[in-house]
Parts: C-alpha cells; sequence; structure tokens
C-alpha cells in the first residue's frame, strides 16, 4: 500500500493523478483485499450543507472547508495505508486492513474534529458538519467495487437525509449488486440493436469517415508524444490500445456521472420501493409455493389474505418463536381482561 | 359495552379466508399495513356537509383526510382523537362515530372482500385508560369481525423484532410513548406517556412566532405544514423563511430559531422519562438499554432528532445510542400486522 502514498487526496489537474486513476487505484487495492481476503473499508465523506455554505460565502469558503476537511482526514487515518481521492463534492477514503468496527471509530474521530472547527466568514465564524458513509468488504460472497462504492453513497445520502453529521454504515450490498446485474443485464439486452441502428447526430461525420480517421490522427499524435518512428509499428498499436482502453474508461465514469446527476426525487422513491421488493422476495416465493398448494385442493379456499399469515406468520424457526407464543398469549388474555372489564364493570378506572 | 356484530340475513357469507389489519389510529395520520399487501395511511380527519347546501357541492356525505381538510368551511369537522385516544368531551358521541368513520375509512381503502373475515390489531397509546380503549374497540367492531389492542410502542418494536433490551419512543401528533423491552410483554411500569409530541411542537412553534412576529397571519394547519418541511434541531439547520400574509400581503419571516426551538422543546421531557425507565430498570442491564434506543413515528423525521437526543442523553444520563425506524409512517401499523399474522387463529376466534 505505501506505494500508494502519493496518491492521497490528489484530485485538480496540476496534481499527479486524475480522480479515475485514483479510483482505477483503488479499485485494484479492492481487487487486491478480496483476493487474499483481507478486511478493507471505504469512506464516503461529504461536507454537509456544501452548496448553501457557498452561495452564502462563496466559493473561498468551499475551498477553505474541503483542505481542513483532507487536512482531517490525513490526520485521522494512517498516511501509510489510507488512499483518497475528491469526487464531485464527496471524498472517498479507503482504509485497507480494517473491519466495519475501525471504521466506525475513525469515522467518529473525523466527526468530532470538524465540529471543532471553526470557519472565518466575513468577520463571522461558521461551524461545518460533515456526512460519513461507509462500507466494507467483509461481507461473503464476491462483489465488484462499484457495489462498494455504491453501498457507501447510499450510507452518506441517509446520513444526509437524517440531518447530517453523522456516521451511516449501509449494508445494502445485496440490493445494488441486483440492481447493477439488472441494468447490465439491459445494457446487454439493448446493445445489439444500438449497433444495428446507430442513431444519426446532426452535423456529425459519417461512422465509416470516425473509424477511418481516428486511428490515423491518434497514431500521429502518440508518435509525435513519444518521438516513434516508422518501425515503432507494435508499441504504436500497443500505446494505442492503451489509450482507447483509458478513453473508453473515462466516458464510461462520465457516462456514470451523468446519469447519478439526472436521478431525482422519483429515483429515490423507485429506490426506496425496489428496497422493500427486495425485503419481499423471499416471501414471495413461498407465496407462490403456497398459491400453487392452494391451486391443488380447489375444495378449500383460505383466501389470498389468509395466505399472508401462512407465510409471514410465526414460522417454528424463528429464533424467538417461544418468547413470542408467550407475547401472543400475554396480548390475547390483555384483550380478554379487557373486554371482561367493559362488560361487566363501572369504566372510571385505567 | 362491545356487542357482538351479527351477519344480517343475505350478507355474503365470509367463509373464504382472513384479512389481517395492522392499524396505527393515531391523533394525526391513520395508517394501515394488511395482510393483502395493501398500506395505506390518511389524515386523520373527518367532516360532515353542514347542510343540504354542502352536501349536494360536494356529492358526499363523509369526506377524510386532506379532502376534508380542504373543503373543511363547508364541513362539520372534526379531528376525532386527542392526544392519542378518541376525544371524550361536549362533543363525545360525534367523535365517537367520526372515529368510527375513520377506521372504517382505512378499513376500506386496504380493500377487504366481501367474502372474508377481517382481523384487526390496533395500536393504542402506552397508556390509554380503560374507557378510551372501549372507545376504540366499540368503533372498530363496527366494521371488522375480530379485533385486539396492543401498545403502540410495543408494536413498533414487536415489528422489528427488537423484543430485548430496547427503549421504544414513539412520537406520534398527541403523544410521545415510551416503552422499555425487556423481553417479556411490558408491563404498565415499562411504559410513560407524555404529551411533548407533534402537536405541543405546533402550538410552541405558533406562540413563538406569534411572540417574535406579531403582524405575521397563521393558522395551525399553516404551522403544522410547515413543521412537516422544516423541523430540524441541529445548530447550523438551514434557513427557514416562509410567507405569512400580513394585513392581505405576502411577507417573508425568517423563522428559522423558533422552528429549531420548538422542535427542541420535546426532548428534554423525553430524556427525562428515558432516565426515570432507565434508572429503574435493573442496574446490570442499563446500559445495554440506553445503547438501544428505537426512534419511531412521524416525529422521528425530525431532522437532527437522534443526534440531540445523544447529547443530551449523554449530558443527563452519561451516554446512550440513538437509532430510527426505517419507515417511521407504517412502523406502528407493520409491527400491529405482524402481530396479527403471529396471533394464533383460536385467539382470534375466541374474540369474535
Amino acid at each position: 500500500m505505501s506505494s500508494f502514498s502519493s496518491a492521497q487526496f490528489r484530485g485538480s489537474q496540476k496534481d499527479l493523478f486524475t480522480p479515475a486513476q485514483i479510483q482505477h487505484l483503488m479499485r485494484v487495492e479492492f481487487d487486491r483485499a478480496q483476493r487474499y481476503r483481507y478486511g478493507l473499508v471505504l469512506l464516503v465523506v461529504g461536507i454537509d450543507r456544501l452548496e448553501q455554505l457557498q452561495d452564502l460565502y462563496g466559493s473561498e469558503l468551499r475551498d477553505q472547508v474541503h483542505g481542513a476537511l483532507v487536512g482531517l482526514l490525513k490526520s485521522a487515518t494512517r498516511a501509510s495505508d489510507a488512499l483518497g481521492c475528491l469526487l464531485d463534492d464527496r471524498i472517498l477514503v479507503l482504509v485497507p486492513h480494517t473491519p466495519p468496527e475501525g471504521a466506525a471509530v475513525m469515522a467518529k474521530r473525523v466527526l468530532d474534529g470538524m465540529r471543532a472547527l471553526t470557519f472565518d466568514c466575513d468577520g463571522r465564524s461558521t461551524r461545518v458538519t460533515v456526512s460519513i458513509g461507509g462500507a466494507h468488504n467483509a461481507r461473503k460472497g464476491d462483489f465488484a467495487f462499484d457495489t462498494l462504492l455504491e453501498v457507501g453513497t447510499a450510507g452518506l445520502k441517509v446520513a444526509r437525509d437524517g440531518g447530517g453529521n453523522r456516521y451511516v454504515h449501509s449494508e445494502l450490498y445485496e440490493f445494488f449488486e441486483k440492481k447493477r446485474a439488472r441494468e447490465r443485464a439491459d445494457q446487454e439486452a439493448a446493445a445489439p440493436a444500438a449497433v444495428r441502428a446507430p442513431m444519426p447526430i446532426a452535423g456529425a461525420p459519417a461512422a465509416a469517415a470516425i473509424g477511418d480517421g481516428v486511428p490515423h490522427i491518434l497514431g500521429e499524435k502518440i508518435r509525435d508524444m513519444f518521438g516513434l518512428s516508422e518501425n515503432d509499428s507494435a508499441l504504436l498499436a500497443k500505446i494505442e490500445q492503451e489509450v482507447v482502453t483509458s478513453a473508453l474508461r473515462e466516458m464510461k465514469l462520465e457516462l456514470e456521472k451523468v446519469l447519478v446527476e439526472s436521478k431525482s426525487e422519483h429515483q429515490r422513491q423507485i429506490e426506496t420501493l425496489e428496497r422493500r421488493i427486495t425485503k419481499l422476495s423471499d416471501s414471495l416465493g413461498m407465496t407462490e409455493a403456497e398459491l400453487q398448494r392452494a391451486l391443488t385442493q380447489k375444495t378449500v379456499d383460505p383466501g389470498v389474505a389468509s395466505i399472508y399469515k401462512t407465510v409471514q406468520g410465526l414460522s417454528s424457526n424463528d429464533v424467538q418463536v417461544q418468547l413470542k407464543k408467550a407475547l401472543m398469549s400475554k396480548i390475547f388474555e390483555a384483550n380478554v381482561e379487557l373486554r371482561k372489564k367493559i362488560d361487566t364493570g363501572p369504566q372510571s378506572t385505567s | 359495552m362491545v356487542e357482538k356484530k351479527q351477519a344480517p340475513e343475505g350478507e355474503t357469507k365470509k367463509d373464504h379466508g382472513v384479512l389481517y389489519l395492522g392499524i396505527d389510529l393515531g391523533t394525526s395520520r391513520t395508517s394501515v399495513s394488511s395482510s393483502n399487501g395493501m398500506r395505506e395511511t390518511v389524515s386523520s380527519y373527518v367532516g360532515y356537509p353542514k347542510d343540504v347546501v354542502a352536501r349536494k357541492l360536494l356529492q358526499k356525505d363523509v369526506l377524510f383526510g386532506d379532502e376534508a381538510l380542504e373543503k373543511r368551511l363547508s364541513l362539520d369537522f372534526y379531528r376525532p382523537l386527542a392526544h392519542g385516544v378518541i376525544r371524550d368531551d361536549k362533543d363525545a358521541e360525534r367523535n365517537l362515530k367520526a372515529a368510527a368513520d375513520l377506521l372504517g375509512e382505512i378499513i376500506r381503502r386496504s380493500k377487504p372482500r366481501k367474502d372474508e373475515l377481517v382481523y384487526a390489531v390496533i395500536g393504542a397509546p402506552a397508556q390509554a385508560q380503560i374507557k378510551n380503549k372501549e372507545a376504540i374497540l366499540k368503533a372498530a367492531r363496527q366494521h371488522v369481525d375480530s379485533v385486539m389492542l396492543c401498545s403502540e410502542p410495543f408494536s413498533v418494536a414487536y415489528g422489528l423484532d427488537m423484543l430485548d433490551d430496547t427503549l421504544v419512543i414513539d412520537i406520534g401528533a398527541g403523544t410521545t410513548d415510551l416503552c422499555r423491552m425487556h423481553g417479556t410483554m411490558p408491563e404498565e411500569s415499562d411504559q410513560l406517556t407524555n404529551t411533548f409530541a407533534g402537536d405541543h411542537v405546533d402550538e410552541t412553534l405558533s406562540k413563538l412566532i406569534r411572540a417574535k412576529f406579531p403582524e405575521a397571519q397563521f393558522t395551525v394547519q399553516m404551522i403544522k405544514q410547515i413543521k412537516e418541511k422544516h423541523s430540524n434541531v441541529a445548530d447550523n439547520m438551514p434557513p427557514v423563511v416562509v410567507n405569512f400574509p400580513v394585513k392581505g400581503k405576502p411577507t417573508p419571516f425568517d423563522i428559522t430559531s423558533e422552528v429549531r426551538s420548538a422542535c427542541r422543546s420535546i426532548v428534554p421531557p423525553m430524556v427525562e422519562a428515558l432516565g426515570e425507565l432507565i434508572g429503574s430498570f435493573d442496574p446490570e442491564f442499563q446500559d445495554r438499554l440506553k445503547n438501544r434506543v428505537l426512534l419511531g413515528g412521524g416525529g422521528s423525521m425530525i431532522k437532527g432528532l437522534d443526534v440531540e437526543l445523544e447529547r443530551q442523553m449523554h449530558e443527563m444520563l452519561g451516554g446512550g445510542k440513538v437509532m430510527r425506524v426505517e419507515e417511521p409512517i407504517y412502523g406502528g401499523a407493520n409491527g400491529a400486522l405482524k402481530i396479527a399474522h403471529d396471533m394464533p387463529a383460536e385467539y382470534w376466534e375466541h374474540l369474535r
């Protein structure tokens, strides 16, 4: 990990690595953690109400707060193994060899540290808080870095929606994995059609012209940049391929960014509903089985609603089945007692 | 007296199963979760047309929720529940009818089939009196075949399977109910109810605004809407600037600190009640209880409330951890539905 220390908290174009490259390094680190099975935590840190602060006090305060937060993150994490970068208004911090509990301690340190700071704006001192979403790889099974990022971002959103100034550790891995799988399937389903009928763009040159021209222009640029001769065609081809791969990755990131930005309040509602669907999926499987059973016994119709009692009611496999049975009995007795009191007694006592 | 409903001759025979309902009958909102998958919530307002003209205009005998609120000038308008129970004032009979109609409406919205029985669990405030419970039962029996009451905060905890060493705070409009869960049925001593809840915030906010901006004109409904949109207890909450009419002209007012103060006004009584329930618990388990405080009900949507509660618990009780339920509006109804599902069939039969 020490090789990454120089990549910490780099974001501007003057720096050695771009945010996309640091994210690539994070992906590499994540893959390594998955392969060698060591714990790793991603913290997605966001400054609360940053836009409003910027509107009120200008972009200077924004830079001041960002700088202070990066400083705080550096001091709160181990310099040797924390990797961070700016992504939009969020800061990503990847901390390998750390369990979720350790990340909670670290997050608390950052929250406390930020609360203690004051910023000077036009002679007035202002306090700023942050929210943090956390995700870890301690969960069984394989999943991608992007899932980790989405889970952490979801945690940040919950933290912000709850008023900010808090750390939320999200566990929505399954939800985002399923969502990603669905998106991949949709893209794959849509791809052949797109290939068959590319969308015409007004004023754009024909596809064949682009295909013919791009390698030629790219090759010339690379030759100029690296001083390659006509004999270095193998090296040129390799560099060309790397450039194209890198460009595609950048385009993919940009596309993802645009998609994220286009999500609105409706999307939030859809996600809430999808979460509920995920939670209910097991019950639905059981319900289908129960409906099948009911179909085979056509003479006995217990009603659809009754089937849900079978599916969602108290199962003998429930770890607290005895306790719950006892509680049901107590509720029932209390209601019987209540009926008796109502039926017989005066209504003045509580 | 609670009387059993007799099926009149010619009524559809109810022999095609049971629809289970979990109902949270609240001062501000009434919610239902049902075993056929329906979930509905309606503001707890009921209105009857004032006269024949209003009846002809509205084309309805009774209006509910936001529709009733909107047309309230043409209606005999009722908010049948106060402090979590059916009002027992000079309009007691009318309130009871309004509560029964409200329950009927929420049950209708859960879309029961004519040929199925309806069994319901209704959440009642933790310390409701027998008279109040009787009124709720009476209202419910007009629409369901079997009904049970249970404590509201208990149903919230049951719905989340948090039955051990948990302290539930259910912040409604009329009451804040606290319930100590310790792996058994909570007794009277495990539950506390106070009236520092949503309505109290509305009242406090009205007073504060009236004191600071006497020229501003507003109604309780306007205050309620402002609270629902902007409620926050954080030190650095976003500014709340609203328009109130002043002599007919909309005028902007900055009420940030008033909103914060009003929202914060429910916290000290809550922490005091928490202290009471924690302090009277087995000393060995007090820390566990403190670290599992579950915040539910509409009031739990106040932004930053959990952090503020933790801060004040830290000051007054030496620490504590607060969690929020995922679905504040349906937490009570979901829990009540779970109880309805888990309740053995013979118990339901017995209470028919």
